[in-house]
């Protein structure tokens, strides 16, 4: 009775507008089994910016590295592009688009965010990091020590919660 | 208000995910009921109350906002230029001056408009009165260091140095900021821009590193007056910049100097070389320059 009527105030409130009302249904928890218009689809992060918008799959996405007040995107098939943006405001974008989901991207110190789906060495004691797809895209980065310590203990962490969710 | 450049080189941070975890489902959902609430009382309250529509919203970018420096309008500061001559002749007048015991020689383009260009001047280019380098050129790769934009197209970008200087629709615009809107306005309307060193934000001494000494040369803004200086002794950034200053300079931005190629005509048509040692050859090598405007 309750969940009718509450599934009616929001049918009438976003009237004409189904992906709102899909959202907010399954966000008050009535609608769990029904998949948004959007879930089988990559997500995409937009960057947009002055008179160029930068539309890049966030699976393809390898790591962004800032360049004073702005930042460069290299995606998986071996390019980069500079967007006028500053590493911290596209932080905040993929937050904002990717919600949750944007877990698979770390902020590393000033100067880098990466997906962590690319991480292929870790190498603390030469400081180094390395991102490849293990079929053609490798990128060796720098970082501090103390920021590579850290991510290995993340990742250790996370293979770890999968692990139990396994078991 | 979001702090994510708060972030030192040691730390990490997972991107979309709130500090607080996964907080309990049930307060979330009243959470999420109650933004709803809340936008669609916002939402009413729009629809109920709408007025007729204001007018158009002011560009983000308004020249007609920011400082115009050609126009000719009395300053509270008398111009160093002549400009009694009404022939139209383009031209560069050279002033001698000393300021601090530093002896400078200020260029004054009359009647020619500025633009920037990639590559060796044509010396045998009548139309071009003054050109000197404008932008530095980075030693490890050959690029030009800072933002640069060329005839609206941007060739590099990047803070190097917070000095700028932009040309608007053939009207210079000289500054400093970490960010300029004249950047995104040089692309969107065919105009130039570029960084160094600013030597002097709106009449006050601007320090930089560099403390060697140098000859040294600036393009400079004096109550909406525009022009180039070069000392013809070698002196320090700090020195040049507080004999700009005491010459009542409001904006200085630094272009190539030491050794840097240049000339100017004079009135007669007479070329003459500001450094005629060209080291050449440098692809991204670049000057500013102020060509005849036609009549």
């Amino acid at each position: 009775m309750y969940e009718s009527l509450v599934q009616g105030i929001v049918h009438t409130l976003f009237r004409g507008f189904i992906h709102l009302e899909k959202i907010c249904l399954r966000e008050l928890g009535y609608l769990v089994n029904l998949p948004l218009p959007s879930e089988n689809v990559v997500k995409h992060i937009v960057i947009s910016k002055g008179t160029e918008l930068l539309r890049v799959p966030a699976d393809r996405l390898m790591y962004i590295s800032s360049d004073g007040n702005y930042s460069n995107v290299f995606t998986r098939d071996g390019r980069s592009r500079l967007v006028c943006m500053q590493l911290g405001q596209i932080e905040d974008l993929i937050g904002d688009q990717l919600g949750d989901s944007g877990g698979s991207f770390l902020r590393l110190g000033r100067s880098l965010i990466i997906n962590v789906d690319f991480i292929y060495l870790i190498d603390v004691g030469r400081q180094q990091l390395v991102l490849s797809d293990c079929s053609g895209s490798w990128h060796e980065l720098t970082a501090s020590r103390e920021v590579l310590v850290k991510l290995k203990a993340y990742m250790e962490s996370i293979m770890k919660i999968e692990s139990d969710e396994k078991n | 208000m979001k702090r994510t450049d708060e972030i030192q080189d040691n730390e990490l941070r997972v991107i979309g995910r709130s500090s607080a975890g996964n907080a309990g489902g049930k307060s979330r959902r009243w959470l999420w009921a109650l933004c709803f609430g809340a936008v669609a009382a916002a939402v009413a309250a729009v629809v109920l109350t709408r007025k007729p529509d204001v007018g158009p919203v002011a560009e983000v970018f308004d020249p007609s906002a920011a400082t115009v420096f050609r126009e000719k309008a009395p300053g509270p500061v008398k111009w160093l230029g002549d400009y009694s001559g009404t022939d139209g002749t383009a031209y560069t007048e050279l002033i001698q001056r000393t300021v601090n015991d530093i002896p400078l020689d200020i260029y004054i383009p009359h009647n020619a408009k500025p633009q920037l260009m990639v590559g060796t001047p044509d010396i045998c280019d009548g139309s071009i009165v003054l050109v000197t380098q404008a932008a530095d050129i980075r030693a490890d790769n050959g690029n030009i260091n800072g933002a640069f934009v060329l005839a609206g197209k941007p060739m590099a970008w990047g803070l190097s140095k917070k000095g700028y200087v932009g040309i608007i629709r053939d009207t210079v615009h000289v500054g400093v900021a970490d960010n300029s809107p004249l950047f995104e306005a040089a692309t969107e309307t065919g105009g130039y821009f570029f960084r160094q060193y600013a030597l002097v934000d709106n009449g006050v001494l601007v320090e930089n590193e560099p403390k060697n000494k140098a000859v040294r040369k600036a393009i400079c803004d004096r109550g909406g007056e525009i022009f180039v200086v070069m000392t013809r002794t070698r002196e320090s950034f700090h020195d040049f910049a507080q004999a700009l200053v005491d010459l009542d300079v409001d904006n200085a931005v630094y272009l190539v100097g030491a050794d840097s190629y240049g000339f100017f005509r004079d009135r007669q048509g007479r070329l003459s070389y500001i450094q005629a040692t060209h080291g050449g050859g440098r692809r991204y090598e670049n000057y500013i320059k102020w060509v005849k405007v036609e009549q």
